[in-house]
């Protein structure tokens, strides 16, 4: 037991040194695309997977970050949930027929490439990714 | 061919995992388990009722071992489609695919949804996710509660609601079909499943709630089954045969379930009731499973018992003791009551896989089969009262 706490406050040394994953991160979309705000309770059901559409039933596509220190700091500072648990929560959540998986994007480049040309989509980066393209809807601090 | 067919599989899932799937609007995803369990007992091998089939040598690499792959994507107006093909071992010993999901999803409001077509009869807490073992903490779901409704598709329509009251999630869903499950020469039918569920989640919480039922069909065939009845029907008993097996049935379904899991710690427990009017026995089972996480490791243990509360046919034959004898012989054949406790542990080695080791030890409850079938087919060697371990061990991906 001793030992798996070392390992775990190792584990958060490493992701501080890293320092990406205590940038803030931020929920975004493109900025002339169709969703324009969004609550806190309505991101966490779209990245839970309870839901696919706004309030005003305005379709979402979310998008993931690679795997990775950012995109594991997002999820559990949104749903408490940490990597292992998100990735069996959201298996079950894609294999039941419940949601499409979020498309994911292989650098952040790619994602705000995505969230320009797709006005339904949303994706989330450290603020200081966002860039005259992207509209900030929702900052995630821990 | 078949494991190193699904080994090779699931080699490829592993190393295009961390590459994007997407083809155009088509996501692409899809999960794979290989498993071997081996129990103690030469003459046992583990029947996981309506799943697979029971292994012949020590070594059962069927019971478990699964490959899935599924295409979804959005159409224009609120519709989408989803199909998932299922490789792994069926009940005939067959290894196929099959279609386990094809629906078509409408979203007319935003909290309410509407399929049709083929998906995954939601009759308990885990049975939509019963192959999907990347996102189970267990080798698999407990026989004792899972075991007590083995028919897997629903081809029919389901409605979901949802709604947050007061921090609360809300899922109200009723479903309508029917389903079919092949047997080794005949089918067995749920005719016309009603069924609906209440979910309910907050934070760390989860409660679920389950009722379905229908009438059903159940065409026995093996050779335990053909003497007892023709005997039966030789005799002035013969009204007592119509109980046994046969295209009158009716079934019900009930479950409760809850979950918490604050990512350190998680629990699990489920009590489940199937209430038929012959054919099969009535029973009931429950499960508790607790777990501790521990970076990338989680330990577990479950305890997990199945107790039959009506045979399949109760009728006096005491008249004729031969035929009392065979009655009780074939009552016993169908009831699959015993109690287990299992301990394990799953390791997240890899962003999308798992790999799990399990030890069960089960007791058969008396006059029962348990979760176990003779491995030399005969369908007529009882396990009552015998334990039996179960060693397993597993590999799943998720990608």
């Amino acid at each position: 037991m001793a030992y798996f706490n070392q390992v775990l406050a190792a584990i958060v040394i490493a992701l501080a040194a890293h320092g990406s994953a205590w940038a803030q991160l931020v929920i975004v979309s493109g900025k002339n695309g169709a969703i324009t705000e969004l609550s806190r309770a309505q991101a966490e059901r779209l990245f839970l997977g309870r839901a696919t559409t706004l309030a005003d039933n305005t379709p979402v596509t979310l998008i993931d970050l690679p795997p990775g220190p950012d995109r594991d700091a997002f999820y559990f500072t949104l749903t408490g949930k940490n990597p292992v648990q998100t990735r069996a929560y959201w298996s079950r959540q894609v294999f039941t027929g419940r949601a499409l998986p979020p498309r994911q994007a292989s650098s952040i480049d790619e994602l705000r490439r995505w969230l320009v040309d797709d006005g339904n989509a949303i994706g989330y980066l450290p603020q200081e990714h966002v860039d005259e393209r992207l509209r900030i809807l929702l900052p995630v601090a821990e | 061919m078949t494991k190193s067919l699904l080994g090779a599989a699931l080699a490829l899932a592993l190393v295009a995992s961390d590459a994007s799937a997407d083809t155009g609007e088509w996501r692409i995803s899809g999960f794979g388990t290989i498993g071997l369990v081996r129990p103690s007992e030469g003459d046992a091998s583990l029947l996981r009722n309506g799943i697979n089939t029971p292994g012949r040598d020590g070594v059962d690499f069927g019971a478990d071992s699964v490959i899935g792959l599924q295409a979804g994507r959005n159409l224009d107006s609120g519709i989408d489609v989803t199909a998932q093909m299922v490789v792994r071992e069926d009940q005939s010993g067959n290894v196929e695919p099959r279609l386990a999901w094809a629906f078509v999803r409408f979203t007319p409001l935003a909290d309410l949804e509407f399929r049709i077509g083929r998906m995954r009869a939601p009759f308990f807490m885990f049975s939509e996710s019963l192959w999907i073992n990347y996102a189970n903490t267990w080798v698999r779901p407990p026989t004792e509660v899972y075991g007590l409704n083995p028919f897997s598709d629903l081809d029919g329509a389901d409605m979901m609601w949802h709604s947050r009251v007061a921090g609360y999630d809300f899922e109200l869903r009723p479903y309508i079909g029917r389903s079919t499950l092949e047997r080794q020469s005949r089918r067995a039918k749920l005719k016309r499943i009603l069924g609906v569920n209440l979910s309910i989640y907050r934070d760390d919480y989860s409660l679920f709630i389950g009722h379905a039922e229908s009438p059903f069909s159940l065409p026995w065939s093996d050779p335990l089954f053909l003497a007892v009845d023709a005997a039966l029907r030789a005799s002035p008993f013969a009204a007592v045969a119509d109980d046994l097996s046969g295209r009158d049935g009716y079934a019900r379904f009930d479950s409760v379930g809850v979950q918490w899991d604050n990512g350190e710690y998680l629990m699990s427990a489920e009590y489940a009731r199937r209430a038929a009017n012959r054919y099969i026995p009535s029973a009931h089972g429950w499960q508790l499973t607790l777990g501790q996480r521990m970076g990338t490791v989680t330990a577990y243990g479950v305890l997990a018992r199945q107790t039959e509360d009506d045979p399949v046919s109760d009728a006096d034959l005491s008249a004729a003791p031969p035929l009392q004898g065979a009655l009780n012989l074939f009552n016993a054949s169908r009831s699959t009551a015993q109690k287990s406790a299992t301990v394990g542990a799953r390791w997240d080695f890899h962003r999308n896989a798992a790999v799990k080791l399990e030890f069960t030890h089960a007791k058969v409850a008396d006059d029962s089969l348990g979760s176990f079938f003779p491995v030399d087919g005969s369908g007529t060697i009882l396990f009552s009262g015998r334990r039996i371990n179960l060693f397993s061990a597993s590999v799943d991906v998720s990608f």
